[in-house]
């Protein structure tokens, strides 16, 4: 007997004597640790004989299936499927897949991401973006699938591989079954999107979480764990304490530079207009980059199909409408429209006239307004064009006196010491797809786009008849660029995803202005700045499957950047292990992102880059951020209906621009300027790094669905400047230790409720220590100062809010009309959202800035 | 029932509570993680300025006081350092003054030279301080004209938006705002010219100044800046300041003040001290101490005080311009 290794094979022994072909398949399955896939009406009645000893399941399982004229075809290692066996000449013929297109019943357009999943193999994939799907290699038969998606009910169906392209419609669940909001992780079968820490959102159910009266993306997306806004008046989202301008915003492939409104109340995407939201927390998929946070993949509806719809919508803040209809059998049409209307109810020009008979012209003026339009054309069943436009516009005017009164008696003449504001910006997109399938296992999607973003900031000051400032500013960054991708399907093993990008990114800014100090004393400045760059990347992934519990994704991603001739390389590997399908998978991810373009602001001047962005592209002085994040996630379903979800991460990142000076702010009218020289040397390369683990559970039984998500996490940077504190490592300002976010929700009938709870830590503030004096050569009296020795040592209060959301649904003339109550801040909490301290001669005194209070908001929808 | 199939069973039925658990605790846990890095305590604060040509200064240390005390702030001398000041590599002994805590003479009498490197240390308690750095050449005030407007003019002096309440309107007032105009000579470029040096001019009024915040944004009473980075004459720099005199009524006359111009040239050090000091509601003055706080710097000083008594434009050639004169009518 040979002495036993480790790793040795073992010993597989078959005795059967005409017994059932079943029973010999048990025994050889049990005996050899193999998947085996068949139906029982193929076997019933068949019997088997074999006897066989050694170490190979392969030859073991021959062994039985001998001359009972069924064949046993490989899938993956140890997962076999038996059929019947054919003639030599079929026996040659290639291997089948099983392929087709999953759309919406009522709708017709195309499911991205819907899982399809072989039940018997247990295995599956999902749709990409045009909806299609493909399982390669098949042996040909046919085969049992569920197809699934999110806010849609499952379909059980049997699929012939090697047949034509299959078209399953999913109609949408029943309200009261919808289930969960969002979906991350799956065990319905490997995806290749699904990542540690992304998120999928139910766009359907948006609206019924609470927002400032109307359905709004950024403020949903707010109730996931590790997504905040990063301050009260702050732009942007910060993911996991990632810096807001780390996050890439995508519509239709292509990037949007300042997806806010209202001064970053609410954000330019409405749910209503967009067919599905992926969100990538830390882990990219291999197509996506650029930046060091997060991507937010967002697709337009195509519009209707079938027939036409319209809703419209009324709100304290705006009016909506989206329209979707078919114009031929294969073109489909969506437009959609949202404007504010305060400006039409106060007025945008106040034409006033003096005792004397001086006349003037005050303005009140602020609107904001986006539209989306997509056009989508059939050319084929596996042949699809889409055009897609979307613009969006936000515009301040004022022409004010500095006394604002409600004594209107008093100023609502024309001023002699007044203030003009005009700001405004606004985002335009243009983007092309086509997507074609070519044989059953390749996929092209082409994709080219322009994203113009503008934005200005204008002022005129007058507080003395001899002082003025008259500013105007302006920055404009154009991008226009193309992408090709490619999903290749070789085999139920393999799917090998590549694409190649290319873009031309123009960055431009104009300063005109001039400053009187007084009669005498006069400023002028003129400064422009036109920086180009060309990006390029290109892409190649393998979606590994070798077992059906594991999927290894090792991807590479290759980019240039032309200012500076930045290359960079950066790896990626995602894994999931299927532990078992039921009630646990678990997922890891590590990837290196490299970022080539940063949001500056000069930190001096109150006269310019107030609201608009700024990116500085990478060059010869500055080098792009890089970054690397470690993920982990698991899923498990507890029990019917009752959901968990656990992901950590890590995040290290170097090269990012960090204020040099952390405790200078805008405090003056003048500055440095807009040259990218004197921008940049307010800044200086920095590192941070971030942990965190969040957990998510959720529970939906009848008529109630309750999710909670508690996230805790830190985030430090570090930074070489003028002060001490630079070298150490501190809180970053958007540190948050710990955060609870909880929704309970109600449906009955057409009544719905939701209400919702933030707990979190308080934002982290700088406080002094001690107080000194110091002198000044040329000063008499010494000036007491506060100490303050580290940044970032202290924290607000814990910030509590609970917002309540109450819905209901009724016919009226034929339409459907659904009335909202938003009510933020239920309970009129007054959260402290900022701290400032001063010095005084015998203390310090402590000021509070206090958040937005009870604020209740409507919103009327019909539908048609 | 055997053992692997009971703790099979338990496990499947309890696992989401030890799910629950684990995931619970390491939230908490991570969330009450303090990974930053702390930092060293400066409790003694030094003043110390160093003038080109002026006799060896004074040093003033103190130290930080606890922001609850109430004992008044000069208690917060710091009484009996040890201190020690090189120039040139010229050791000055300095001790306590008399009756004066925490101010401290040079035992050696003796002016600052131009251009000489200096290092000071200052031992208090288990504290040390230094700091180090080179004086700076002289620097001498030009002509200096003061432009006064002939009446004063409208000013906002608090705008509605920074009002508790709208029912409060705002608040007009009157000012004049003054212009003064300076000039100096470059410094020699054996001193490693214009580009190492920093200029602060300064405008200091005797009287109350205008206190509208929005008025003062308009305001230049002082400036720092490199100082190839002023407009060039002939030989030398100019630079334009303006501030600003409250005055009741659209009928007053400009108030007889007598303003101090300031001219101080320094290092990078004094620079960054210079413009981070005239906010002590956000931020404290960066410091170039090394173990301490405060601002040790050498810095090269003219100053000029004149009588403004009337409006029109006068001014004050260097041949006139000695201290404590320049009386306008």
């Amino acid at each position: 007997m040979a002495p036993s290794t480790v790793g040795a094979q073992p010993t597989i022994r078959i005795r059967a004597t005409d017994v059932p072909l079943a029973t010999a398949l048990a025994q050889v399955r049990a005996e050899a640790s193999l998947q085996l896939v068949y139906a029982d009406r193929l076997v019933d009645g068949r019997r088997a004989t074999c006897t066989y000893t050694g170490t190979v399941p392969r030859e073991a399982l021959a062994c039985v299936v001998a001359g009972t004229g069924i064949e046993a075809k490989q899938v993956r290692r140890r997962q076999y499927v038996l059929v019947a066996a054919a003639s030599q000449e079929a026996s040659a013929e290639p291997r089948a897949s099983l392929n087709g297109y999953v759309y919406d019943a009522d709708t017709d357009e195309r499911l991205p991401g819907a899982h399809v999943y072989l039940t018997e193999l247990r295995a599956g994939g999902t749709t990409n973006r045009d909806g299609y799907f493909v399982l390669s290699d098949l042996p040909s038969g046919p085969y049992k699938v569920r197809i699934s998606y999110l806010g849609y009910q499952s379909v059980d169906t049997t699929l012939h591989a090697g047949g034509d392209p299959a078209q399953i419609a999913l109609a949408p669940a029943p309200i009261a079954s919808e289930g969960v909001v969002v979906e991350a992780g799956s065990t319905r079968g490997r995806s290749r999107q699904q990542l540690p820490g992304m998120i999928s959102v139910a766009l359907g159910q948006a609206g019924r979480l609470p927002s400032l009266g109307e359905p709004d993306l950024f403020r949903a997306l707010r109730w996931t764990p590790g997504i905040r806004k990063p301050g009260v008046l702050a732009t942007g989202l910060t993911v996991r304490g990632g810096k807001p301008d780390q996050n890439l915003y995508l519509l239709d492939g292509a990037p949007v530079y300042h997806p806010w409104h209202a001064f970053s109340l609410i954000s330019t995407f409405q749910t209503g207009t967009l067919q599905s939201t992926d969100l990538y927390r830390g882990s990219l998929p291999v197509e996506h980059g650029g930046r060091l946070s997060a991507v937010l993949d967002a697709q337009m509806k195509d519009g209707s199909r079938r027939s036409p719809t319209a809703v419209a919508a009324l709100s304290l803040l705006s009016g909506r409408f989206r329209v979707e209809t078919p114009l031929t059998s294969s073109t489909s049409f969506m437009l959609s429209g949202r404007r504010s209307y305060i400006d039409k109810l106060v007025g945008r020009r106040h034409p006033v006239t003096g005792p004397d008979g001086r006349r003037d012209t005050l303005r009140t003026g602020y609107y904001f307004f986006d539209t989306s339009a997509k056009l989508t054309h059939r050319l084929g069943p596996a042949h699809r064009l889409s055009l897609s436009y979307y613009h969006g516009r936000d515009d301040l005017d004022l022409r004010l006196p500095f006394d604002l009164s409600l004594d209107f008696s008093s100023w609502l003449r024309p001023p002699d010491l007044l203030f003009e504001v005009v700001q405004n910006w606004d985002n335009r997109v243009f983007s092309g797809q086509h997507r074609v399938l070519l044989g059953d296992n390749l996929f092209l999607t082409s994709t080219a786009y322009y994203s113009g973003y503008r934005a200005q900031e204008a002022s005129f000051v007058q507080p003395t008849t001899t002082a003025s400032l008259a500013s105007d500013y302006r920055v404009r960054l154009s991008d226009t660029g193309a992408k090709i991708h490619v999903d290749y399907h070789p085999s139920m093993r393999h799917e090998w995803t590549a694409g190649l990008e290319v873009s031309v990114l123009q960055f431009e800014s104009r300063l005109d202005g001039e400053l009187r100090r007084s009669r005498s004393t006069v400023t002028q400045r003129a400064q422009a700045t036109d920086v180009r760059a060309v990006q390029m990347a290109a892409y190649l992934q393998d979606s590994w499957t070798p077992t059906p519990r594991w999927t290894v994704e090792p991807g590479l991603r290759a980019s240039y950047f032309g200012g500076g001739d930045h290359v960079h390389v950066a790896p990626r590997l995602n894994a999931q292990y299927v532990v078992d399908p039921r009630w646990l998978v678990l997922e890891g991810s590590a990837g290196v992102q490299v970022q080539y373009l940063h949001r500056l602001r000069d930190r001096y001047s109150l006269a310019y880059d107030l609201v608009s962005s700024r990116w500085i592209p990478s060059s010869e002085r500055v080098a792009p951020a890089l970054g690397g994040q470690l993920g982990l996630g698991t899923y498990t379903q507890l029990r019917p209906g009752w959901s968990l979800e656990v992901d950590a991460y890590l995040r290290s990142t170097r090269q990012t621009l960090v204020p040099t000076d952390v405790f200078q702010e805008k405090e003056g009218i003048d500055g440095p300027g807009i040259e990218v020289g004197a921008l940049l040397g307010q800044y200086t390369a920095g590192a941070t790094r971030a942990m965190g683990v969040e957990v998510r559970t959720r529970y939906e039984r009848g008529p109630w669905r309750a999710r909670l998500a508690v996230s805790g996490g830190r985030t430090y940077v570090r930074a070489p400047g003028r002060t001490a504190t630079g070298s150490r490592w501190r809180p970053s300002s958007l540190d948050v230790p710990v955060s609870v976010r909880s929704i309970l929700g109600w449906t009955h009938g057409r009544w719905s409720a939701t209400i919702a709870a933030e707990v979190r830590s308080g934002s982290p503030i700088t406080v002094p220590e001690a107080r000194y004096r110091l002198g000044d050569p040329t000063a008499t009296e010494p000036t007491t100062y506060l100490y303050r020795p580290e940044f970032n040592n202290g924290r607000l209060p814990p910030y509590v809010r609970l917002d309540f959301t109450l819905q209901y649904a009724f016919p009226f003339l034929s339409t459907d009309w659904t009335a909202s109550v938003d009510v933020f801040n239920l309970t009129n909490r007054d959260n402290i959202v900022d701290r400032t301290y001063r010095p005084t001669d015998t203390g310090v005194a402590v000021d509070r800035r206090r958040g937005l209070p009870f604020l209740p908001l409507l919103e009327l929808k019909m539908e048609l | 029932m055997d053992m692997g199939s009971a703790l099979s069973t338990a496990w499947r039925r309890g696992r989401w509570v030890v799910g629950l658990l684990l995931a619970g605790g390491s939230v908490l846990l991570l969330g009450r993680c303090d990974f930053a890095d702390s930092a060293e305590r400066q409790p003694l604060v030094v003043e110390a300025f160093l003038q080109t040509g002026a006799s060896l200064p004074t040093i003033t240390l103190r130290q930080t006081r606890s922001l609850s005390a109430t004992d008044s702030l000069p208690a917060g001398a710091a009484r009996g350092a040890e201190l020690e000041l090189r120039v040139h590599d010229r050791r000055v002994a300095y001790r306590e003054a008399a009756h004066q805590p925490g101010r401290y003479v040079p035992q050696t009498v003796a002016s600052v030279p131009a251009q000489a490197s200096w290092r000071l240390q200052a031992r208090w308690r288990a504290e040390t301080a230094t700091a180090q750095g080179t004086t700076p050449p002289p620097i001498h005030l030009g002509e200096v004209c003061v432009d006064v407007p002939p009446a004063p003019v409208e000013a906002i002096r608090v705008d509605s938006l920074r009002r508790d309440s709208l029912d409060i309107p705002a608040e007009q007032t009157y000012i004049y705002p003054v212009d003064v105009s300076l000039r100096w000579p470059a410094p020699p470029a054996s001193s490693g010219g214009d580009t190492a040096h920093w200029v602060r001019p300064r405008l200091n009024p005797d009287t109350t100044e205008s206190d509208s915040r929005v008025v003062g944004f308009f305001l230049e009473p002082v400036d720092v800046r490199r100082e190839d980075r002023f407009r060039r004459v002939d030989e030398g720099h100019t630079w334009a300041g303006v501030y600003a005199m409250p005055v009741e009524d659209s009928t007053a006359a400009v108030p007889r003040h007598r303003l101090t111009v300031t001219l101080t040239r320094g290092d990078t050090a004094f620079a960054a001290f210079a413009r981070s000091r005239d906010d002590p509601e956000r931020r404290e003055p960066v410091s170039n101490v090394r173990g301490g706080l405060g601002i040790a710097t050498a810095v090269a000083l003219d100053r000029l005080q004149v009588d403004v008594t009337a409006a029109g434009e006068r001014c004050r050639a260097p041949e006139q311009g000695a201290e404590e004169q320049g009386a306008e009518e």
